[in-house]
């Protein structure tokens, strides 16, 4: 615990990501690189064709955007509880980058239902669910909005991240909770991954580049964002 | 090539979906480095005395 509010001290995070960001925007295109290539060349699938290659970017997507809504509730738990200025930070800068995922996730797996189900969009559980994140996301970015004093603010849009968490199981559970045209969970379930090798490797990595890639942009929006609180700091100083 | 392209008859769903991944990622990383870039200038010019 000691070591986390260390890292939460503005100044030690900013050498600490400094050191860090070269080596994760690395990692993050490498992965990437690896998984398109071995995307590209994967087979077509013998039910699904060529439309398993939308396979990996429309998972990673998804994944990103519900890891990155836990992230957010978790900094604004933290921001909450000891009121620490780098967690809401870090709560304000996600919320943009997880919707971008989340539009991601929702639009390829537009292009993936029709034409494997027939269908652009469907209201079943699954997809109302992740529809919902979207809003969720939007919602906190426009509650931070709507407020002049940054205070209030963080407060407000924490409150709602936190209620919203509720929804994070509702979107993970709902393949099983409710009958649904998305298939079920096919690799992190008990007995190992359903899913054939030469599919699971690109998956893997792309989804490993969309995790880093979240991270790398989300350090360099706390960054951002603490560099535009130092220079306001520094105009207020001038003006008095 | 032409066997890529045509996506095994998917290619008016494959192809845009990679094409709305490389603009809306490629956007996001081009606004979070101008902002970067921005905050780096501005507190620069700041912090000169």
């Amino acid at each position: 615990m000691a070591s986390l509010f260390a890292f939460a001290n503005p100044k030690r995070f900013m050498d600490l990501s400094a050191a860090l960001l070269p080596w994760l925007a690395g990692v993050t295109a490498l992965s990437l690189g690896a998984g398109l290539v071995l995307g590209f060349i994967a087979p077509p699938d013998y039910q699904q064709g060529d439309t398993v290659k939308i396979m990996f970017l429309h998972v990673p997507a998804a994944w990103t955007a519900m890891m990155g809504y836990g992230l957010l509730a978790l900094a604004s738990l933290f921001g909450l509880v000891w009121r620490h200025p780098l967690s809401d930070v870090a709560a304000k800068t996600a919320a943009p980058l997880g919707a971008v995922f989340t539009l991601l996730g929702l639009i390829t797996g537009s292009l993936w239902g029709k034409p494997m189900w027939g269908a652009w969009w469907v209201w079943d559980a699954r997809l109302t669910s992740f529809l919902l994140l979207l809003f969720l996301y939007l919602g906190h970015i426009a509650l931070w909005n709507a407020f002049e004093d940054e205070t209030r603010a963080a407060r407000a849009a924490a409150i709602l991240a936190l209620v919203g968490a509720v929804n994070l199981p509702i979107i993970e559970f709902s393949v099983d909770w409710w009958t649904t045209l998305h298939q079920g969970e096919s690799i992190f379930r008990a007995g190992g991954p359903r899913i054939a090798g030469v599919f699971l490797w690109p998956l893997a990595l792309m989804g490993l580049g969309y995790t880093l890639l979240f991270a790398t942009l989300w350090t360099i929006r706390i960054r951002t964002e603490i560099l535009e609180r130092r220079a306001r700091s520094l105009l207020l100083e001038g003006a008095a | 090539m032409s066997d890529l392209l045509a996506m095994g008859g998917y290619a008016a769903y494959v192809w845009p979906a990679y094409g709305v991944s490389v603009i809306l990622l490629g956007g996001a990383i081009a606004v979070t480095l101008r902002a970067y870039g921005r905050a780096k200038a501005r507190l620069a010019l700041l912090d000169k005395p």
